[in-house]
């Protein structure tokens, strides 16, 4: 059975969402931008056309900005987790076989469609994306997860969907010359510097090294990438709900609690113990929750339960992240006056690591240095690089308080 | 979180001033997201911000459920987006041309044509009247 994978990636997600409520927004630059408005962590492709780059502080591209009356929209990203719930959920009707890689991205095992189907099934997928949620989508189809991406960044350029998973090994090929060695998923800028020193420029010529030689110089992973672009799918889809639902740490007391401090050192503590296991397991988690409470069966004792919920920008296992959040989140539920008897905290929305983004409201891979200064700057001194800021806000930035479209009655869209 | 709010009712109707039998158990509560949302992936809501569909009884600030994975029919409510703008009317396909019509006297049919850009964003299935 010629085993087909599909990649559903939506276009240009944050801004596509963004598209949705706000048609006036279409078919012009926009970008969005982190905390504190700094940087460019989303850009539609007009805005790419012009030359804004991702990660790039505002104030640097005031003149493109102003130039080509961009619009600029605060990031929101209970609007993006909503809006991808959506579209996963629709790509749940297709098929079971589902492996959610990233907030805008799904891996789709659709070996059971006869290959002369496949690009119309691909083609359908998309437009019911569009159709239900208004997202657009490309879908790329393939014999391994690696050449999926490659066919699906081959559908970006028409807006289009590819299927490649029929094509024969001299047809990839062909693909694969005109492509350079770094758009290959999983061989960032270093390997590719490296492996340009030794001549290996286009995705043709990485496919044709050899495998011991790869082995020794990039491991394991390197081997595996090799393998999927000759056909050979290294991972299969690993459906979400294969993964764990949750971890979670939860444990009475021996001795009643009844002070912020004691309890805090419980709630960072099995916070570290959680985030252990996900990483133990290679996972990361998207939402923190955590509870505190009294003992019920003492009826002489003040009754309280507190517990709270906090979905993440972003997935991470990082105990420091966690304990830290999971503090603020205490600091919600705590109240004086009780004696507690247990606590937990519960980690859920479990995903593979693999599928780990970039925080990309508060962290911007390429120049997350400077934007992480301006933030700063921003912060302590709001006159300074925010009369940058500020003035082009006032021009450029779509003004409105909040816009969870989805998730608060109050922010709903006007429709006259 | 989800907050349910199911009021339960009885199964069968209780015949007014008769001291009937009632043997039918009271069944699981009744939820309004499940007469409401058919397709929540593809259910939105939004607000309605004039009076143009009055006549069809959506008045000032009352929530319109929209779904968008129905097919637009004939004389249904849409939502449309009209020139980057949206808009709520009823859809009026004749021979071969679009007309969206308001249900107020007031406001005029805004007749679709091809230099409009013009896409119907999702037909309206409910509209929520808050009285309270």
């Amino acid at each position: 059975m010629n085993r087909a994978i599909a990649l559903v990636d939506c276009n240009n997600f944050f801004v596509s969402c963004e598209r949705v409520f706000n048609p006036s927004l279409r078919e012009i630059p926009v970008v969005v931008l982190s905390n504190n408005d700094g940087c460019i962590v989303a850009r539609s492709q007009e805005a790419k056309e012009i030359g804004l780059k991702m990660g790039e502080p505002v104030y640097k591209c005031k003149r493109i900005i102003d130039r080509y009356e961009v619009k600029m929209v605060s990031g929101n990203h209970r609007l993006y987790s909503d809006m991808s719930r959506r579209v996963m959920e629709v790509l749940e009707v297709f098929t079971q076989n589902l492996e959610i890689h990233s907030v805008d991205e799904a891996f789709l095992d659709i070996s059971d469609i006869k290959p002369e189907d496949r690009l119309e099934y691909a083609q359908k997928i998309k437009q019911t994306i569009y159709k239900w949620t208004g997202i657009p989508v490309t879908v790329g189809v393939a014999r391994s997860k690696t050449l999926a991406k490659i066919a699906t960044h081959l559908g970006k350029k028409n807006d289009s969907c590819v299927d490649i998973s029929s094509h024969s090994e001299k047809e990839t090929d062909d693909i694969l010359r005109n492509l350079d060695v770094g758009d290959i998923w999983g061989i960032g800028w270093r390997s590719q510097k490296k492996l340009s020193s030794y001549g290996v420029v286009s995705a043709y010529d990485f496919k044709c090294l050899d495998s011991n030689w790869i082995s020794k110089r990039m491991g394991v992973n390197g081997v595996r990438i090799q393998l999927e672009l000759n056909g050979f799918p290294s991972s299969y889809i690993e459906r979400n709900e294969d993964l764990r639902k949750s971890v979670s740490h939860t444990r009475s007391f021996r001795k009643y609690v009844n002070n912020f401090d004691e309890l805090s050192s419980y709630i960072a503590s099995y916070t570290s113990r959680a985030a252990r296991t996900l990483r133990k397991e290679g996972l990361i988690t998207n939402c923190l929750s955590i509870y505190i409470r009294t003992n019920y069966h003492r009826k002489d004792h003040k009754q309280y339960v507190g517990h709270i919920s906090l979905p993440l920008e972003c997935g991470t296992s990082d105990t420091q992240d966690l304990v830290k959040r999971a503090l603020e989140l205490l600091k919600g539920i705590y109240k004086d006056g009780f004696q507690y008897k247990k606590a937990g905290v519960i980690l859920t929305d479990i995903r593979d690591e693999s599928s780990k983004q970039i925080n990309m409201f508060s962290e911007v891979r390429v120049n997350k240095d400077v934007m992480k200064a301006v933030d700063r700057i921003n912060r302590k001194w709001s006159n300074s690089v925010n009369l940058a800021v500020e003035h082009l806000r006032e021009e450029g930035l779509v003004r409105e308080n909040r816009r969870d479209y989805t998730t608060d009655w109050n922010s709903l869209v006007l429709v006259g | 979180m989800d907050m349910k709010s199911n009021i339960p009712l009885f199964s069968s109707p209780v015949p007014a001033g008769f001291p009937g039998f009632v043997s039918e158990q009271v069944e699981s509560g009744l939820d309004l997201n499940e007469y409401c949302v058919k397709h929540p992936s593809a259910t939105f809501y939004v607000r309605s911000s004039g009076l143009s569909m009055l006549g069809a009884g959506i008045g000032e600030d009352d929530i319109l459920v929209v779904d968008r994975s129905l097919e637009p029919f004939n004389n249904s409510i849409v939502i449309a987006v009209v020139n980057g703008g949206f808009t709520v009317k009823r859809i009026l396909k004749r021979a071969g041309s679009i007309l969206l019509m308001p249900e107020n006297p007031r406001y005029k049919p805004i007749r679709v044509n091809e230099e409009m850009d013009f896409e119907v964003w999702g037909v309206v299935t409910h509209v929520i009247k808050k009285f309270v």
